[in-house]
Order: C-alpha cells, then sequence, then structure tokens
C-alpha cells in the first residue's frame, strides 16, 4: 500500500502570533517552524496502516523555504522517503491553491491513501483535504480517529468524529483521511531512527502547473486580543479542579 | 570548521526525542520513586520508564551500529545524557552503567565474545536487559596498584582452575548499580572486575570478567540506602565460589583490568560532568521562575534587586563553563577511541562539584523554601552532592589519575587545546597508597627537554 502523507510546517504553536501595521501575513521571521501537530497524527496513522498492511509511506510537502527539519523529523518517525515540491518563497496559497499543488503532485505519486492533519494550526481553515478529494475525485473521511485495513472489500476502514455522533466508513481506494488525534498518538522517533532518517531519499520537484489564482483574498489580519486572560477560579478546590479541567476541554483539541 | 557547538538535525531530533521521553514518561515516576522508603522498589518503579528507554534506543545508545546498536557518539550521549538528569539523574545513573559495563568488553573483548553478549543487549523481547559494572569493594577501589602480602583496593579474587578452565570468584563487593537486576537476583551480565594474580599489583594482577544471571554464587546481601540519587539501585554483593568460563574474561584486560577501570571511568567522566549540567540546570530554571514570580513581601518581583540578578548571573556562567568542558571531553574521545584520560577526569570532577555550589546558590537565592519538599531544589542538592563523590571519586580517583599524567614525561599541557593524542601508560595510574611503590616522578629535566620539544616554554 502506498500511503502519502501530507505535511504542512507551522510556526512553533508555543510561540506568540506578531502582525505589524496592516500586514496580511504574521510575522515569521525568528519563530521557529514545527511539524503542524495534526499532520504527526497523519503520519503516526500511516506508520500504523504500512506496519499492519505493508507498503510504504512517503512524505509530501510544499516548501516556500526551508522544510529540512520538518522533512527531516518526518523521516526519523518512521516515513520511508520524502517529496518536496518547491514554490516560490513569495508565493501566496489558499486552500484551493496548496490542494491544487498538491494533486498536481499527487498525480505521479500514485498513493492508495492520502493522510492528512484535519487542519494546519495556522490557518486553521481545514478545506485542503476535502479539496483534494473533490479535485481528485475520491472518497474523502475526515477528523478520523482511527483507520484500519479492511481486507475483505480491499478498502479502508475508519472511525470519524463528530460534534454528536461517532460514525465507521468504509471507503474505496484511493481515498483521503483528515485525522484528529484519536488513537495516533505520535510515536518518539527511536534513535535507530534518527541516525538512519539521514540516508533516506528525499526528492524534489517544481510544480508543473502556475501557482493557482487565490479564490479567497485576506484583506485584513490582526492579532486576536487576549480575551482568555487570567482568570480565577473561585470556590472549593474540588470543585474548581472540575471548572478547569472543563476549560481546558473545552478550549484543547490537540491535547487532550 | 573546526569548532562549531551547533547541533546537528540527528542532535537535535536526539535532544527533543530524549525530551519528550523524560517529561513524559520519567518525570511523573520521579517524585514518588524518589521518596519510596526501600531503595529497591524505588529502582523497581523505574522499570516501565527502563522500558520505553530501552525501546527508543536510549539504554544501549552507545553499542556501535556495526555490533547492531544505534552508534551514538560521545557528543550523542552529552545531549540525551543531560535531558534525562535534568529530569532525574538516578535514572540516568541506571543507563550510564550499562555503559560503564559494556565499554570495556567493546573496547577489549574478543569478536566473538562481542556478538555474543551485546547481540543478547539489543535484542531482548522483555525490553529490560540491564547490565551491572562491579567494580568497587567495600574498603575501596582506589588504590588498586598494590601486590601481596598487602594488596589494596581490589581484594576480590579469581583463581584459574585448570582442569575445569574456569575461573572461580571470591569476595565482597559494594556500589555496583544495576547489579542486582530488577528482581534482586542479579543483572542480566555483570562485568567483574576481579583480581586474577594475587602475586602482582593492580596494575598487573586484575583482569575483567563476564558474570551472566543465573551464575551459581552470586550473592545479593542488602541494598545501599542512599541520600539522593534513589531511582538508582546498588547491592552489597559477595562471590561465593563463583565459578566462570574461562571464555568469560574479557579477551584484552587480561591482567590490564587497571586499564579498564581506567578507560572506563574516562569514558563516564563527561556523562557525569552532564548530569550535573542537567541538575545546574533543573536547579537555575527553578530559581529564574522564582525570581520572576516572588515578590517576598515587597513591590516587585526579587528578580528585580540587584543581588538576585547577580546570583543568577553567577549560576548560568557556571553552568554553561561546565556543559562545555563537559562536551570538550566527549568531542574529544569521539576523536581518539574514547581515550581522554586527563579531560574526562577535568569535566567530571569541575561540573560535579560546581553542581554542589551552584545548587547551594540556588538555595541561597531562594531562601528557607528551597528546603522544603515541596520545591525541587532539596532533591537537586541530595542528587548532587553525589556527583564529587561517585563514578570514581573526585578526590581518590580522578584527581589522582591527573596527577599521574601530569607527572609523566610524556605530559603535554596543550594537548587538549591542540587536540593532540595524549598516550595513556599504566604509570599513569597516579600515586600509590602505600609508601614505595609511588610511580617514577619526573626528573624534571626530561620535562623541560619535553616541553622545548614542544615549543612551549
Amino acid at each position: 500500500m502506498r500511503i502519502v502523507v501530507c505535511m504542512k510546517q507551522v510556526p512553533d504553536t508555543a510561540s506568540r502570533l506578531e502582525v505589524r501595521g496592516g500586514a496580511l501575513q504574521p510575522v515569521r521571521s525568528g519563530v521557529e517552524g514545527v511539524v503542524n501537530p495534526f499532520d504527526e497524527f497523519a503520519l503516526e496513522a500511516a506508520l500504523q496502516l504500512r506496519d499492519e498492511a505493508g507498503g510504504e509511506v512517503i512524505l509530501l510537502t510544499l516548501a516556500a523555504g526551508s522544510v529540512e527539519e520538518t522533512i527531516f523529523h518526518g523521516l526519523a518517525m518512521g516515513a520511508d522517503s520524502a517529496h518536496v515540491v518547491t514554490i516560490p518563497e513569495n508565493a501566496t496559497l489558499d486552500a484551493h491553491a496548496t490542494a491544487s499543488l498538491l494533486v498536481d503532485a499527487l498525480k505521479t505519486l500514485n498513493a492508495d491513501v492520502i493522510c492528512c492533519g484535519e487542519r494546519a494550526v495556522d490557518g486553521e481553515a481545514a478545506q485542503v483535504p476535502s479539496a483534494i478529494g473533490e479535485l481528485m475525485g475520491l472518497a474523502v473521511a475526515t477528523g478520523v480517529e482511527h483507520m484500519q485495513p479492511d481486507r475483505e472489500c480491499g478498502a479502508l476502514a475508519v472511525r470519524c468524529r463528530t460534534d454528536s455522533a461517532v460514525e465507521l466508513r468504509v471507503l474505496s481506494l484511493p481515498c483521503v483521511c483528515s485525522f484528529i488525534r484519536g488513537d495516533h498518538v505520535p510515536r518518539y522517533p527511536s534513535l535507530d531512527a534518527i541516525f538512519d532518517a539521514g540516508a533516506k531519499s528525499v526528492t524534489e520537484s517544481a510544480p508543473t502547473m502556475a501557482i493557482p489564482e487565490l479564490l479567497l483574498h485576506r484583506i485584513a489580519l490582526s492579532a486576536q486580543e487576549d480575551e482568555r486572560a487570567a482568570e480565577k477560579i473561585e470556590g472549593e478546590v474540588s470543585d474548581a479542579v472540575d471548572v478547569l479541567l472543563a476549560r481546558i476541554a473545552e478550549r484543547t483539541d490537540v491535547l487532550v | 570548521m573546526a569548532i562549531d557547538f551547533t547541533l546537528s538535525r540527528e542532535q537535535k531530533a536526539l535532544q527533543q526525542t530524549v525530551r519528550d521521553f523524560s517529561l513524559n514518561v520519567l518525570k511523573p515516576i520521579v517524585k514518588a520513586a524518589d521518596a519510596c522508603p526501600d531503595p529497591m522498589k524505588g529502582f523497581q518503579m523505574t522499570k516501565e520508564a527502563y522500558k520505553k528507554a530501552y525501546e527508543l534506543g536510549v539504554a544501549f545508545s552507545f553499542i556501535p551500529k556495526q555490533y547492531g546498536g544505534p552508534g551514538a557518539s560521545n557528543i550523542d550521549l552529552q545531549i540525551a545524557s543531560e535531558e534525562i538528569c535534568a529530569v532525574d539523574p538516578g535514572f540516568g545513573c541506571t543507563l550510564l552503567v550499562n555503559g560503564l559495563g559494556l565499554m570495556p568488553l567493546i573496547w577489549w573483548g574478543s569478536e566473538e565474545q562481542k556478538k555474543k553478549w551485546l547481540t543478547k543487549a539489543l535484542n531482548d523481547p522483555r525490553k529490560e536487559f540491564i547490565v551491572g559494572w562491579v567494580v568497587s569493594e567495600p574498603e575501596g577501589t582506589a588504590g588498586f596498584d598494590n601486590a601481596a602480602p598487602h594488596p589494596v583496593g581490589i581484594q576480590v579474587t579469581a583463581d584459574y582452575d585448570a582442569k575445569t578452565d574456569e575461573y572461580v570468584i571470591n569476595g565482597r563487593k559494594m556500589w555496583n548499580s544495576n547489579a542486582c537486576g530488577w528482581d534482586g537476583k542479579g543483572a542480566d551480565l555483570n562485568i567483574v572486575v576481579a583480581r586474577t594474580d594475587k602475586s602482582k599489583g593492580g596494575k598487573e594482577g586484575l583482569s575483567v570478567f563476564v558474570v551472566e544471571r543465573g551464575t551459581p554464587g552470586f550473592i545479593v546481601e542488602g541494598i545501599t540506602d542512599k541520600l539522593g540519587h534513589r531511582l538508582t539501585v546498588q547491592p552489597r554483593l559477595r562471590f561465593d565460589n563463583l565459578r566462570v568460563p574461562a571464555a568469560n574474561l574479557i579477551e584484552g584486560t587480561k591482567n590490564n583490568g587497571d586499564l579498564a577501570i581506567t578507560k572506563a571511568f574516562t569514558w563516564s567522566g563527561p556523562v557525569a560532568g552532564i548530569a550535573a549540567v542537567g541538575v545546574m540546570r533543573t536547579a537555575f530554571e527553578f530559581a529564574l521562575e522564582w525570581s520572576k514570580t516572588f515578590r517576598a513581601g515587597g513591590n516587585v518581583p526579587i528578580i528585580n534587586h540587584q543581588n538576585v540578578g547577580y546570583l543568577l548571573t553567577n549560576m548560568k556562567m557556571k553552568i554553561e563553563a561546565a556543559r562545555y568542558l563537559s562536551w570538550r571531553g566527549a568531542a574529544y574521545m569521539d576523536s581518539f577511541d574514547c581515550e581522554g584520560q586527563e579531560v574526562g577526569a577535568l569535566a567530571k570532577i569541575y561540573a560535579g562539584e560546581l553542581a554542589v555550589d551552584v545548587i547551594n546558590e540556588a538555595m541561597r537565592l531562594v531562601g528557607i523554601n528551597s528546603y522544603l519538599k515541596d520545591y525541587p531544589l532539596e532533591k537537586c542538592m541530595r542528587d548532587a552532592l553525589c556527583f564529587p563523590i561517585y563514578d570514581a571519586g573526585n578526590m581518590g580517583m580522578q584527581r589522582r589519575r591527573v596527577h599521574g599524567i601530569m607527572m609523566h614525561d610524556t605530559y603535554n599541557p596543550m594537548s587538549l587545546a591542540m587536540n593532540l593524542k595524549q598516550t595513556f601508560f599504566k604509570e599513569m595510574h597516579g600515586i600509590s597508597t602505600e609508601s614505595g611503590h609511588d610511580v617514577k616522578a619526573t626528573d624534571g629535566k626530561s620535562t623541560a627537554k619535553r616541553l622545548k620539544e614542544l615549543s612551549l616554554n
């Protein structure tokens, strides 16, 4: 089974977003790049699928600058190879353009399963996985928390979570899945894997198409006022802990 | 670039993996294991974390690739060890001792011996394989250079039995980390230094053996109870006519056990140094956070006071100096096949003694609250007090070795700065603890000549 994992490098989730006077992009310089956490869930799911069903895991990323550490991290976690699509450093992409460029590369990668994070923690649009499916005419499952091969049907079985339901689905191959954390807790790269990662194949190409016109234009950007400033929870400690846990659960979908 | 402190992408990934492991797997068990009154149980509480470390390749990271190991360099070990020891140096000690035991096998074992035991260490389906390093004895280890009738230091004997082609080991040992294994019945392998020739001094009469778990005559008499480093275990051992095949004598150590002891404790020197850095780092970060939040009844956090800022500066300066001397020791050993008997000792002595000093400064800064069990500094201090006296004590073994090296005619004071190989000779072990057995002191003239040759005077 050929499993392609789309990975995006995002600003470190621990860093503070800064927007300077009227700019349409946040300040990136001095902010460390990390792997989009949702993409790590997708990669872990892909690695588990490969380990169970055989095959290979290929990382795919669009790079407007250095993505070396993102790719290295993915290879150290256990991906077999990586493909980097280099785009101009000043390119501006919306979800449609991102998906179009990924599909341009995916056409030559012959994936059986395309795994993506449910969303990227910088843009938070959660549109790219569905757009890939739409552009390629493939089945899409979003919010996947568990994936396994369905050998009887030669397909893929997934469990998806929505706000109000848990749904089991079977997808014909090829297909696109977007992942939440679910059962796929990203593994720590082992020392062996880290020391072997540098020898794995990383290929690069430019898109075979022009950068698509934007369908969506950002017209203003400002950093959100920190409305979640410190709040003191009053009352008995045991009650306060319950309130605190409820607050965390409301606001943290990556960590729980 | 010859001098470059930039971490490679592999080293950054290694640092992240070990940091994640230390914070998410190790840290949650540290408080309870440290507080456990039974030292054996405290050690056993670390077993699940150890299995995870084994799975990640951290437990035997130093085994070279050619024997199936991860092949971590000494610098890689520095990066990993700091992360672990910032959370708990006792657990770090457990891992370090796997290396103290197996490195002599890697350096001096025959190919057959290496394949046999290194393969076992790396392929344990239980993921709990552990190695003991069995050198120290109740009467001390430092003066291992004297012969009968008054041998000092290593008293455990290994007599050859020609009829069975075995060695028969007898005597008592102490401070042998990991040696009792997880269940108190013995580590999977114990690497044991014993006197194979009672008529000779330690420079000619010591050899190193591999004792496999389950060998009759291996007796755990008790577990020592310690002030700090409570997550690592040290039994009191007795060998009662314990028989090992002659093939278990690590080939190149026959009558060279002294070199094995010295080189093992050289290799571990910078690791112990960076362990001290890890503990200092934790103490510093706590003191910094405290300074930025505690007001001591005043209007502003205490970091706004000059004295606090200067104390923090002192601490940071010492931590950075200790870190880079430890790194330097490791880099030197990476250049010269783990030789580096001078710098290994220097890193270990310096960082270990600074740790006590720096944590004392952190405690002075925080004040009486630092003495509470509620905060991390009291544990940092308990753990740090071990650094100057464990892993070949700074006085008895480390300074003694540097002293011996400096006395030797071939000593070049610039060898570290110029990255030149400094060959270690047996007579560099240092002064004896009995009169009449001192190493031949330099006559001064030859040293002057030597320095002239090196154009240093």
